[in-house]
């Protein structure tokens, strides 16, 4: 099967491999000094699922990704990663987790395959399995013909592709991506999306975050809106467009649904214009 | 005009608005450095008087030897921060592209290391100047003092800016930046050669030999800038205002020529050299990777020793130091100076406390900026399963190999030119070794305390302050450390073997105790710290 973006697709949409979440957020909230980043936030993501978050600058996804992912302690509240608490087993947890921050900043003085031996040792990964793997991520991203260059000679794209492979190294059950297409290139954005969700496919969980709303829409199984600090809708992308997350919004399509959920109006663009013509 | 007002904003913000504890610390900089200012002042009134009394041209003489030195340091430290404003600041890309003539942009980039200039030398000459003024009653020629003084070092830094922006049509900047580095190296490797050997030799200091030796020469003749500013001074200190007044406007006219001259060559080649260094290709390929997987602290201490060896900057300030300490201890009256110094203590004590400071520089360049040179990478390591015990460690392997090799190797070195007993040496290599790993802990755990992760340059690391505060704990860790393993030894009771082992259990425990309590805090920091 094939979808509409030409990505193989072993099985629908939707159709989650059976088992216990793998990833879960119980009452999450996080504050920074007075203000709620995030509130109380309740929601589990399936083995085998694409989980995008969207939402406007400064809703809270990235607080959420690196509260996840350990970087950020969450003010109250529980984020479980294959059963393991992030907090109380922050080693355990991170052993299953992969992750690329937005613009990720990278040892500029080593090269691409060192980055990832370090990554591999930091992962744990025995010799047969790096010896397979990383020569194997350097050729799916295009990265093979410049491993032996050090990274402060690398693209913004190129450096995006190399934390990918990083975050792939260990073969993690949950990947967490911020915005895991700005500085890819149209090559580099489709082997992102096959990947992803081949990842899937495997039963790996993804739990990304984007502005890109065309490519949540391909790519996400669900897709959880963001707004002030708040998951304000939540669903596949037939439920949020036909508003069935939210009934009281009438709004078809995600960029619809978003604007509808986030607050914004059509007084935006007249602003917008007139900023332009002032 | 808009750059530097934006810098001076950039600048104030920085100071009073990100936050409370920051504005205090701002408020408590300026109250400290103002007091210390202000001492300063009322005691250079005391020395400067006599100086200022001796006989006119010698004066003039040591004047111009001083400024002599301050303008070549002016113009190495020129070319270091040209090639960075002017072809590695983020700024740059963005400024090429608005209407903002090459001109102006090379002209905001000298006059902000101008301005960094005048600020340091406001606080390291500032009270010489004013002592000066306030002993020979011409406080009301400073203007013109300082004047002369800015327009003397504009020009070094405009020769500056313009070797950078010609060596950048050349060679690419990176390569212009590594230079530089190792020229700073050498350049103060070489003063410092010269300032020992001339010292050991009896001569004083370098530049009071070369002056003395050149006399009524060149020097203080006419056809330096620094001797015109020499005068310039020479003339204020004895209340010639009009001969002040000359010099300082001779000093601005030769400052605006040099400046015009570097503007109307280097304008047109700047975008040149900064397209083409965007255009150079880096195709340095480094040789084939092992598979053999490493515990997490060795992968840590294999990446810290790859970043430092491919970093020539940093490579250049750790090596720097020790340099200076191997010519000291290595030159050749060292030794019996040194025997006659420390005639009651056994011959290994001298090499030891030497290679111990020697030791304390290194450690404040690697342990001190370890975990803050993770900057923005560190969220690499925070969402790996790697503890933060395991992280301290990682960052500690560091800073005590190479402490500790450095010294084993200086002290070894000094020692078998002292012909020290071999005995000796293995018991002086235990407790160097002891109070080495000790500093290196200490550093790395005040770095951890306080981490500055917002940089992506490793020399950024850890600021100025803390640095300043390592040397000063770092100083009186050696000095316990040597007065606790000296007890033992001339305790005649204890036997030979007994004041030995006295010694070293000794210094384990002052190691132990100036190691143990920064890296357990830093510990604790590191476990709470969000990023």
């Amino acid at each position: 099967m094939v979808d509409r973006l030409g990505l193989a697709i072993i099985r629908p949409m939707g159709e989650f491999v059976d088992g216990p979440s793998q990833l879960r957020f119980v009452g999450v909230c996080k504050r920074f000094g007075e203000q709620l980043a995030v509130a109380d936030l309740n929601l589990e993501v399936a083995p085998g699922e694409l989980f995008g978050l969207i939402g406007p600058n400064g809703a809270g996804k990235t607080t959420t990704l690196k509260m996840a992912v350990g970087l950020l302690r969450p003010s109250a509240g529980r984020i479980l990663i294959c059963g393991h608490d992030v907090q109380s087993e922050g080693r355990e947890s991170r052993r299953h987790l992969g992750y690329v921050p937005d613009s990720a900043a990278l040892y500029d003085r080593l090269t691409g395959s060192e980055m990832l031996q370090l990554a591999a040792d930091l992962q744990g990964v025995s010799r047969e399995r790096r010896r397979r793997r990383i020569p194997a991520l350097l050729e799916a991203f295009d990265l093979s013909a410049v491993q032996g260059q050090l990274i402060l000679s690398y693209s913004r794209g190129m450096r995006q592709k190399l934390a990918l492979c990083a975050a792939l190294v260990h073969d993690p059950q949950v990947l967490f991506l911020d915005e895991p297409t700005v500085g890819l290139d149209p090559r580099g954005a489709r082997q992102l999306k096959l990947m992803l969700r081949t990842l899937c496919d495997s039963g790996h969980t993804v739990f990304l975050s984007t502005h890109a709303l065309e490519i949540a829409a391909a790519l996400c199984d669900r897709i959880g809106i963001f707004s002030q600090g708040t998951l304000a809708a939540c669903g596949t992308v037939a439920e949020l467009a036909a508003g069935e997350s939210r009934p009281d919004t009438g709004q078809t399509g995600l960029e619809d649904a978003f604007m509808a959920v986030t607050g914004s109006s059509d007084d935006e663009g007249s602003n917008l214009l007139a900023a332009l013509r002032s | 005009m808009a750059l530097l007002r934006a810098n001076r904003r950039s600048i104030w913000n920085s100071a009073w608005h990100r936050g409370g504890s920051r504005r205090w610390g701002t408020v408590m900089v300026l109250a400290g450095g103002g007091s210390a200012w202000l001492v300063a002042i009322a005691l250079l009134d005391h020395f400067v008087g006599p100086s200022l009394s001796a006989a006119p041209s010698r004066l003039l003489t040591t004047v111009s030897g001083a400024l002599v030195l301050l303008t070549g340091f002016t113009l190495v430290t020129s070319v270091s921060f040209a090639v960075a404003s002017a072809y590695f600041a983020k700024d740059v890309d963005w400024l090429l592209t608005v209407p903002l003539s090459e001109r102006g942009l090379l002209v905001h980039r000298m006059i902000s290391q101008l301005a960094l200039g005048v600020a340091v030398g406001t606080a390291l000459l500032g009270p010489v100047l004013i002592a000066a003024g306030l002993h020979t009653g011409t406080l009301w020629l400073l203007p013109l003092e300082v004047l002369g003084l800015v327009a003397l070092l504009a020009v070094p830094v405009a020769v500056g800016l313009l070797l950078v922006v010609v060596a950048v049509r050349l060679i690419p900047p990176t390569r212009v930046r590594d230079g530089t580095a190792a020229l700073i190296c050498l350049v103060g490797l070489g003063m410092a050669a010269v300032g020992i050997s001339a010292h050991r030799s009896g001569a004083g200091l370098p530049w009071a030999g070369a002056i003395n030796g050149l006399g009524s020469g060149w020097l203080h003749t006419a056809f330096l800038p620094p001797a015109w500013a020499a005068r310039l001074l020479t003339s204020a200190w004895q209340g010639d205002g009009s001969g002040a007044l000359v010099w300082s406007a001779v000093l601005l006219a030769l400052s605006l020529a040099t400046i015009s001259v570097v503007l109307l060559i280097s304008a047109p080649l700047h975008r040149e050299g900064w397209v083409r260094a965007q255009l150079a290709p880096r195709r340095r390929t480094r040789g084939r990777v092992s598979w053999r997987p490493l515990p997490a602290v060795l992968a840590l201490l294999r990446k810290d020793i790859r970043n430092l060896s491919r970093d020539p900057v940093q490579l250049s300030q750790l090596l720097l130091p020790l340099a200076l300490f191997a010519i000291y201890l290595l030159a050749p009256q060292s030794i019996a100076s040194s025997q006659v110094l420390l005639r009651n203590f056994p011959l290994w004590y001298g090499p030891l406390t030497t290679s111990l400071f020697a030791a304390l520089f290194v450690a404040s360049g690697l342990g001190l900026r370890a975990v803050g040179s993770e900057g923005r990478h560190f969220w690499c390591l925070r969402s790996a399963p790697l503890g933060v015990r395991d992280l301290l460690f990682g960052k500690l392997a560091l800073p005590a190999t190479a402490a500790t090799g450095s010294a084993l190797v200086l002290m070894w070195a000094a020692e078998l030119r002292a012909q020290v007993p071999p005995a000796q040496m293995v018991f002086s290599a235990i407790l160097l070794v002891l109070a080495v790993t000790g500093l290196a802990a200490l550093a790395t755990g005040l770095g951890a305390i306080w981490p500055r992760l917002d940089w992506s340059d490793p020399r950024r690391a850890s600021g100025i302050w803390l640095s300043v505060v390592f040397l000063m704990l770092g100083s009186t860790f050696i000095g316990a450390c040597l007065v606790a393993l000296t007890v033992p030894l001339v305790i005649p009771q204890l036997g030979t073997v007994g004041s030995d082992l006295a010694a070293i259990g000794a210094c384990a425990l002052c190691a132990a105790l100036a190691g143990v309590i920064p890296l357990r805090v830093g510990y604790l920091r590191l476990l709470r710290l969000e990023i």
